[in-house]
């Protein structure tokens, strides 16, 4: 039983894909993706998205065709979705927005193989991104993609040297270059629990009504799952920020379940952080939510959130 | 023979009344009513007929809609203008002339029923699927999909799947291979938007149909589209598939040309004639492996009379 598309549930109005592309006229003009496309007997083309060749064809084809960006993945890593990626990416956009700042700072919590966040955001608006990655496989692709899109000059990858920290390595090391302040942080923690019985099992009380998601699941369990889930790592982004207030103006988050929201909204009211917005992220079937918060007044959120 | 003569004495009358809507229609008075027709169908001109005329014997002036009418008179060409791909209306009516309604190229397909039984049929024009449905039920086929170019006529073979299903009596899951469960009508073009994507054609049916078809994608899509609907069909077909081809030959494209300025341009482009297709489909292009001619339907009308091929694949 699949639930109609609400009126409610689009996608930001900015969103390139908020229209669905014509697959058709597509396939014709990439071959790689026209290998993993199905043609129908009335000449369209259809996708199937139960398969991670064809999800990942996809979007390094909606990546090239929409940003002329040449993405590749790290076999077995995780296939980004970009109409929710760029979800993301438009609401810093109307976050940052009221500031009418001139150059654009950013840090990417975690990139993965892709580097995706900074590479849209760096494109898209010129925005200087900081990548943080812990896994030695998912910089040599983050770097070569970087290299390959010619964004040196905008995007930074900084190797993370272990999974605890979040900042804290970069802002404490000796480096002369590092920057100072940044204007936000965007993070894609991961969602699932890695200490629970069934991780990936959705927790729904009517599985009947519930349909079980259209694409297949894909990415590296280090990617999926961590101990104790998004939950944990977005409390540990939350703690390492109230060190860095002055460093990051804008704290972000994304969380994948929506009982995690009020969660995370519960212990930034613990430690007295007031200034704090969230939102949803509406694409297809799915939706995504996200919290934002800051030390400073000036970054007044609340209007700007969707 | 006796049959052949009634078949005769049904058509002059019909004709007949085509060439009257002709005539009529040059006249101003009458165009009312000649606009009338065209939105009936002319099986039905006579009862409409005396209506229209009676109010065209009022004043015009008396109401503004019929003055309107009057004005926006559309000019004879346009008639056939709805029918560019030779999606007719009530063609089959015209086309089955034997009084059971019986299509003579049945006949003709019945000498080798092991062709279709059991098979997965395509068939490429199915107009509103008549015959289509007659070869799923006689040949006991294991599925048809019909496709044609034009959403009402698919539609209206739908509906009458739909009917059937509803007044046979077997349940949807016992009978799914069953005749009426394993028909089904689509609506699209079979010529692909671009020929990069034969790439990713694939094997789906033993047997294809394209009967009398041929014309019509040669006047509206050229020569590169009807080469291009040819390989796809060798593309869809299973190891050991059939393509039974019934072309319309080029002296009955001429009657055609002036249907759109289109099809005029296409008409005069062409190069690729009738008696190039076999060579065509049997060349490395295509892949054919051999041709057979099944036979010509002796049907009462010369017009009709198209020899039915069969090309294998290996």
């Amino acid at each position: 039983m699949i639930r109609k598309n609400n009126k409610k549930f689009v996608m930001h109005p900015r969103n390139v894909l908020r229209t669905a592309p014509d697959y058709t006229k597509l396939a014709i003009k990439y071959k790689d993706f026209r290998q993993v496309c199905e043609l129908e007997l009335n000449g369209k083309v259809s996708i199937n998205f139960r398969n991670e060749r064809t999800l990942r064809e996809l979007t390094k084809m909606l990546l090239l065709e929409y940003f002329d960006l040449h993405v590749d993945f790290a076999p077995g890593s995780l296939v980004p979705t970009l109409a929710l990626r760029l979800n993301y990416i438009l609401w810093l956009e109307d976050l940052l927005a009221p500031l009418k700042l001139d150059a654009v700072c950013g840090i990417d919590i975690g990139c993965g193989s892709s580097c995706i966040y900074s590479l849209l955001a760096a494109k898209k608006n010129r925005w200087q991104m900081l990548a943080l990655e812990s896994k030695q496989a998912n910089i040599e692709y983050a770097l070569e993609n970087v290299k390959r899109n010619d964004l040196q000059h905008l995007v930074e990858v900084y190797k993370q040297p272990d999974k605890q920290s979040i900042f804290k390595s970069y802002f404490e090391s000796s480096n002369e270059l590092a920057k100072e302040q940044f204007h936000f942080c965007l993070c894609n923690p991961p969602f699932f629990d890695s200490n629970a019985k069934n991780p990936f099992d959705a927790n729904t009380r009517n599985p009947q009504r519930r349909p079980a998601p259209h694409n297949v699941r894909t990415g590296t369990d280090e990617e999926l799952t961590c101990v104790g889930g998004e939950v944990s790592f977005v409390q540990r982004i939350v703690d390492e920020s109230e060190l860095y207030k002055e460093r990051v103006l804008i704290f972000t988050s994304m969380l994948g379940v929506k009982a995690n929201v009020p969660k995370i909204l519960d212990y930034l009211r613990e430690r007295q952080i007031s200034n704090v917005c969230t939102t949803e992220f509406h694409q297809g079937h799915t939706t995504r939510w996200a919290v934002a918060w800051s030390f400073q007044q000036t970054a007044l959120q609340i209007d700007a959130a969707k | 023979m006796d049959l052949e003569n009634n078949n005769n004495t049904v058509l002059p009358e019909c004709k007949k009344e085509h060439v009257d809507n002709k005539r009529s229609a040059s006249v101003e008075e009458n165009n009312a009513a000649y606009i009338k027709r065209l939105k009936v169908g002319y099986n039905d001109t006579k009862v409409e007929d005396a209506h229209v005329t009676e109010d065209n014997k009022k004043a015009p002036t008396q109401s503004p809609k019929k003055r309107i009418q009057l004005n926006n008179s559309k000019p004879k060409v346009n008639k056939n203008e709805a029918f560019t791909y030779g999606n007719y209306r009530h063609y089959y009516g015209k086309r089955i002339l034997d009084t059971d309604f019986h299509d003579i190229r049945l006949d003709m397909l019945a000498m080798q029923p092991e062709l279709f039984r059991g098979k997965q049929l395509l068939d490429i024009g199915c107009n509103s699927g008549h015959f289509s449905l007659e070869i799923a039920k006689k040949f006991e086929a294991k599925s048809l999909v019909g496709l044609d170019i034009d959403r009402t006529l698919t539609n209206e073979a739908q509906l009458a799947v739909n009917l059937l299903k509803r007044c046979s009596n077997i349940s949807a899951t016992t009978a799914a291979g069953k005749f009426p469960y394993n028909v089904k009508f689509v609506h699209g073009n079979y010529v692909l938007a671009d020929d990069v994507l034969l790439e990713i054609e694939r094997p789906q049916f033993d047997v294809i149909l394209c009967l009398s078809v041929t014309k019509w994608i040669h006047l509206n899509f050229c020569d590169a589209g009807l080469k291009q609907a040819f390989r796809r069909m060798y593309l869809q077909l299973h190891p050991g598939g059939k393509l039974i081809l019934e072309p319309q030959s080029f002296d009955s494209y001429k009657r055609r040309k002036k249907l759109t300025e289109n099809i005029r341009k296409n008409y005069n482009a062409i190069q690729f004639k009738p008696d190039q297709f076999s060579d065509y489909l049997l060349s490395q292009d295509v892949g054919f492996a051999d041709m057979q001619l099944m036979g010509v339907p002796a049907h009462c009308q010369a017009g009709f009379k198209r020899p039915i091929l069969i090309f294998s694949k290996v």
